[in-house]
């Protein structure tokens, strides 16, 4: 039986970085910025996150610090995508490379320094335990759907933000700061990615390892377009890729279709994604003013 | 001062403040910033041989990074060199191991393959981006996943060597195998450069023409500018932009096999140390200027080879990856400052 309740809480834990992510981007693209560093700030997060688990013992506290690392990362982002008004994709294909970069020296660092043959607290389960638990963080990316949902679509900051992505000029002209707004949301994105990396580093394992992410951050990307920019839509997409993650890794494990090398598997997810933009691409439609700069009058 | 002459003294200054924060960076890390650049300069320059490091590392370089300009001329933002690079790779492989290819023509047909391979692939993200509105970016970046499954899973299976016990594939045959340039003489030790170091300069060259003497390049530089001008001008913008996929997907592919029939000739799981992600830099740093990527590729060859030597100074080598995005942050930062300087013409640049 491949079906059962440990499935289901794996693939909730599975879900959770993704979907942190999601509903960050969600916002993120709604207020007209695309950032492909996503990536790069789940990393931070995730390292900054077993840093600080094992220095103070507190796996909250790691979650607060991966949460700023995240927003101190989209800073940087802001800073040259805004405020300069560089190009977003290049702007974030850097931040990947500058995270890639700086958790490489930094956990190579850290093995040598105070880390040595430590591992982290990890995040501990608030429902069940062991394989078959839910912790804090899965808990709050879903509790974070209705919430972001409404905040989208039925509060006045919501639709100040779908405006500024739409059409900026109309938003500025109604008094909107766009790229002070932007900003903020990009910074508010990171930390969500930050979250997200920490789910990977203290959530679902106890360690960091480098491509802890595996790319993630790009998948995220993707579920925010299948789930048609709409924060209840990124959740069912975010389930159905982590569904796609634990089933490949539970065929493994159960030894079906032994014959066949297991980067087959680990391809499924990937081509999942490719997949499923194919299948809805074309229809969904994206934020007007994406990736656009802004430039105030 | 003459603009060129500016615009160049202004990325010289933000690349100055770059290094300044590297500096900044390996000092708080407990080395000394003065032993690492002379590390890097010694791993780089310091012999013939390393020397032919260098410019092993920046021919890859310069195709892939060809490959990122190309599309970017044309504002399409292929993040999947690499992926396009490793499916080159496997391509040489399996034609260079291949028993039914008539040797003469082996090397040829391993190069061709490569980048027919890399074409393809990137066509896959050209098809879904025409018929199906799929953004080149994310479609580029998944496709790199598959496509580093999709080596784990050739070197385990079709492309395993033949004794099927270690995970690689077997040498591609000799007839295959680029000329080495400096092989050992009596007085001095042989390097590893090989001939495509002038496959790629050739490359350059190539894309240089194109884009600037033919209606293919004029149509995919027009269509960067604007797709919708462009439509307008009567060029076909949809297969402009298949078209530029595939010439991007095939300098990438060729870089693949390049490394294949050049220096490692057979694959092993873990293949590219990233030529194509470093690609991005490479291109960005040149402005995408098919002239300027050679030399850009040698400065990022040089960082790369020079690496080697960077772990004896105290400071590991994932400390490139750092440079280049603070390269690109200068680039960046560069780029806004001369749109800001007083004298611009306000003309439109591609990204």
């Amino acid at each position: 039986m491949i079906l059962d309740a440990t499935v289901i809480t794996q693939t909730l834990a599975a879900a959770t970085p993704v979907l942190l992510v999601a509903t960050g981007a969600v916002f993120g693209e709604r207020v007209g910025v695309i950032n492909i560093g996503l990536e790069g700030l789940m990393v931070f997060g995730a390292l900054t996150a077993v840093v600080v688990s094992v220095a103070t013992g507190s796996p909250f506290l790691a979650l607060l610090a991966a949460a700023g690392a995240g927003v101190l990362g989209a800073a940087v982002f802001a800073a040259f995508a805004i405020w300069l008004k560089r190009d977003q994709v290049i702007v974030g294909t850097t931040i990947n490379f500058l995270a890639f970069g700086l958790t490489g020296v930094w956990y190579r660092a850290y093995l040598n320094g105070f880390g040595a043959g430590k591992t982290a607290t990890e995040l501990p389960d608030l429902i069940g335990q062991g394989a078959g638990g839910v912790d804090a963080l899965t808990l709050l990316a879903f509790a974070l759907v209705p919430a972001a949902h409404y905040l989208l679509f039925r509060t006045r900051l919501g639709l100040t933000i779908r405006a500024t992505g739409e059409v900026p000029e109309a938003a500025s002209a109604a008094g909107t700061q766009v790229n002070r707004l932007r900003a903020l949301v990009t910074l508010f994105v990171g930390g969500l990615c930050g979250l997200g990396g920490a789910a990977l580093s203290i959530g679902i394992a106890n360690s960091f390892t480098e491509g802890i992410t595996g790319g993630r951050g790009f998948v995220a990307l993707a579920v925010v377009v299948f789930g048609r920019w709409n924060p209840v839509g990124a959740m069912g997409a975010a389930l159905l890729f982590a569904a796609a993650d634990v089933l490949q890794f539970t065929l493994q494990a159960r030894n079906v279709w032994a014959g066949l090398p297991y980067p087959v598997f680990l391809a499924v997810p990937y081509v999942l994604t490719l997949v499923a933009l194919a299948v809805r691409g074309a229809k969904g439609k994206s934020p007007a003013a994406l990736g656009t700069a802004f430039e105030q009058g | 001062m003459p603009k060129p002459v500016r615009d160049a003294l202004l990325l010289l200054l933000c690349l100055a403040v770059g290094v300044g924060l590297i500096a900044a960076l390996v000092a708080g890390a407990g080395a000394s910033p003065v032993a690492v650049a002379a590390a890097l300069a010694k791993g780089a320059f310091g012999s013939r041989y390393n020397f032919g490091e260098t410019l092993i590392q920046a021919t890859p370089l310069v195709l892939t990074g060809l490959a990122v300009a190309v599309s970017f001329q044309c504002r399409l933002f292929n993040i999947g060199a690499e992926g396009q690079l490793l499916l080159g790779a496997m391509a040489a492989v399996a034609v260079g191991t291949s028993e039914s290819v008539p040797p003469n023509a082996k090397l040829v047909l391993c190069l061709l393959a490569g980048a027919g391979a890399g074409a393809a692939w990137a066509g896959i993200a050209a098809l879904l981006r025409v018929y199906r509105g799929v953004q080149e970016v994310l479609s580029t970046l998944l496709l790199n996943f598959v496509a580093v499954q999709l080596l784990a899973y050739a070197v385990r299976a079709p492309l395993q060597e033949a004794r099927h016990e270690l995970i690689q594939s077997d040498k591609i045959a000799i007839p295959a195998r680029l000329v080495l340039l400096q092989p050992a003489t009596l007085d001095l030790p042989a390097t590893r450069l090989h001939a495509g170091v002038f496959l790629a300069l050739l490359a350059a060259l190539f894309v240089w023409v194109f884009l600037r003497y033919t209606v293919g390049g004029f149509a995919l530089r027009t269509v960067g500018a604007g797709a919708g001008a462009a439509e307008l001008a009567g060029i076909p913008v949809r297969q402009t932009i298949v078209k530029t996929f595939l010439l991007s997907g095939a300098l990438a592919g060729l870089a693949g096999a390049v490394q294949v029939c050049g220096v490692t000739y057979f694959l092993g799981d873990r293949y590219s140390p990233g030529y194509g992600y470093t690609a991005i830099a490479v291109a960005l740093l040149a402005g995408n200027k098919p002239g300027w990527i050679i030399v850009s590729a040698l400065f990022f060859g040089a960082l790369t080879a020079g690496s080697a030597g960077v772990q004896t100074a105290g400071v590991s080598q994932v400390l490139i990856q750092v440079m280049q995005a603070v390269v690109l942050l200068a680039v960046l930062a560069a780029g806004y400052l001369r749109e800001k300087s007083p004298t611009n013409t306000g003309e439109a640049v591609a990204p």
